[in-house]
């Protein structure tokens, strides 16, 4: 099955930007309510349902946190409330916090989507073009990890056995180890590299990605719906006065498109999933 | 005088900028001016790092000192917030130079987010640890030399890089500089501050003699 996770790196950051763009700068709730669904309804496609309610509830207690302290700081706004300690409390701060939370919880489930869609392997790609010795950096780093904590483990465990020192000097003395190692490695590596040409000009990159008519076509709806989005005039006044934009075609269509937009991801699993059960039933 | 200029810009010139988009445009859109010339302040450095005809050491070496702050991070993730990361970096300023430092220091923070997790927080950290290698880097002699020096820099790193982040929760929740916001983040964060300075010392003490002893080794071995 083909899912969203598998298109094209330059579609899905575009997307991402795009995506991101409106849900940062925008601070309207309508927006940030559609863009949440969105990000929401993918998260329960791909991730269990026990650890979505889990973060769900976790992110709830920080929405509350962000929604009540905001009025402690911030005391503009028109419509007094009460007073603490001599600070107006006002209605405004309170509606501010609540778009805030609402806002910074957001952002938080398009990075959570952006974690799941976005392995290494993609930003190298993406990185490659640009900057290919930082990709280079970027993917020796990445097997590197892994390696230094395995030689961290078996050195620790030795010593753990032979040796009856505190848990916090063995640690330092298994690091120690893996420093030197890694570091007499490092020279070897890069000689090796030398003697296979890796100072050649004319190297060819490897890249398993490729531009479909699938991308292209994802690509353009999304480019049109953010511009569509982009062209409304909604910016909400919160202070000193709560003003809500009006309800004109220009900025019903402007919502609507965010709509779409955010929902993009949802709709391409389902309708793979739908075409993948169709193709199972045939045979 | 070109190489000097790029120091000024970098130093001086973005920290102006964010001070003056805080001062003069209090919307919520200047977070994330910030954010973009905390983005661009990096640039510089990767580009150099591009054009510059570096040995196939150095790139090695960078990715080596990168993996080993973040596998650091694993590492010594059974005691919390114990982190060698901030120390790392300074070591690899002191050694390998300003460039490099920052470099190690902004790959450290955008490599191992992608094991705890990516978010608008991560340019954010990889200017503060950039930072913090890239001025190791300037003052490499004498924190080669003197002890006192180098703990007092490590305190001044972990003070710094908790700052920042205090510097960018502000920055997100409100849009401007909020300095009511700012100083109540700050409280809140004196503890994790405090162990941020108290690890970053022990580490250089630690992590700073055995490193000398390394490269000394090395050269002797391989003769670089």
């Amino acid at each position: 099955m083909n899912s969203f996770k598998n298109l094209n790196p330059y579609f899905l950051i575009s997307y991402f930007i795009f995506v991101l763009f409106i849900s940062i700068f925008s601070f309207n709730p309508i927006y940030l309510t559609s863009g949440m669904l969105g990000a929401l309804s993918y998260c329960f496609l791909i991730l269990e349902k026990k650890n979505i309610l889990k973060s769900i509830i976790f992110y709830l207690l920080i929405f509350l946190a962000v929604a009540v302290l905001n009025p402690l700081f911030s005391h503009n706004g028109k419509t007094v409330l009460f007073f603490i300690n001599d600070n107006r409390v006002t209605l405004e701060a309170l509606i501010y916090g609540a778009v805030l939370a609402l806002a910074v919880v957001e952002v938080i489930f398009w990075f959570k989507c952006f974690n799941l869609i976005f392995d290494s392997e993609k930003i190298i790609f993406l990185f490659g073009k640009i900057s290919p010795k930082t990709a280079l950096v970027i993917s020796m780093t990445l097997r590197f990890i892994p390696n230094f904590i395995k030689t961290f483990r078996s050195v620790n465990t030795s010593q753990k056995l032979l040796l009856k020192n505190h848990r916090l000097k063995r640690y330092l003395n298994s690091f120690s180890a893996v420093i030197t190692q890694s570091m007499e490695n490092a020279v070897i590596t890069s000689d090796s590299m030398n003697a296979r040409g890796y100072l050649l000009k004319h190297k060819t990159f490897y890249s398993r990605f490729k531009f479909t008519p699938t991308d292209l076509f994802l690509l353009i709806i999304s480019a049109v719906l953010f511009i569509l989005t982009v062209i409304g005039r909604t910016s909400f006044t919160y202070y000193p006065e709560f003003i809500f934009p009006d309800l004109s075609l220009l900025n019903c269509i402007s919502y609507f498109s965010f709509l779409v937009l955010s929902f993009i991801p949802f709709i391409f699993e389902i309708k793979e999933g739908i075409i993948w059960k169709f193709s199972v039933s045939k045979i | 005088m070109k190489k000097y200029l790029k120091y000024v810009v970098i130093l001086l010139l973005i920290p102006l900028l964010i001070i003056a988009g805080a001062c003069f445009y209090p919307e919520r859109s200047y977070a994330f001016v910030s954010l973009i010339a905390v983005l661009l302040s990096c640039v510089p450095f990767f580009l150099s790092f591009e054009k510059k005809n570096n040995s196939t050491r150095k790139i090695v070496l960078l990715a080596v000192m990168t993996a080993l702050s973040a596998a650091g991070r694993f590492i010594f993730a059974p005691v919390p917030f114990f982190k060698p990361v901030t120390a790392m970096v300074v070591i690899a300023g002191m050694y390998f130079g300003a460039e490099f430092g920052f470099l190690t220091g902004a790959l450290s923070a955008f490599i191992s987010n992608f094991y705890f997790g990516q978010g608008a927080w991560t340019p954010f950290q990889m200017f503060s640890w950039g930072i913090i290698g890239f001025i190791a880097g300037l003052l490499s002699s004498p924190l080669i030399k003197s002890k006192i020096l180098l703990i007092v820099y490590g305190a001044l790193a972990g003070v710094f890089y908790s700052l920042m982040m205090d510097v960018w929760t502000v920055l997100w929740m409100d849009g401007y500089f909020n300095i009511e916001r700012f100083f109540g983040a700050v409280i809140t964060a004196l503890p994790v501050t405090v162990k941020y300075i108290v690890s970053n010392i022990i580490f250089l003490i630690i992590l700073v003699p055995l490193f000398e002893k390394k490269i000394e080794r090395l050269k002797t071995k391989y003769g670089i």
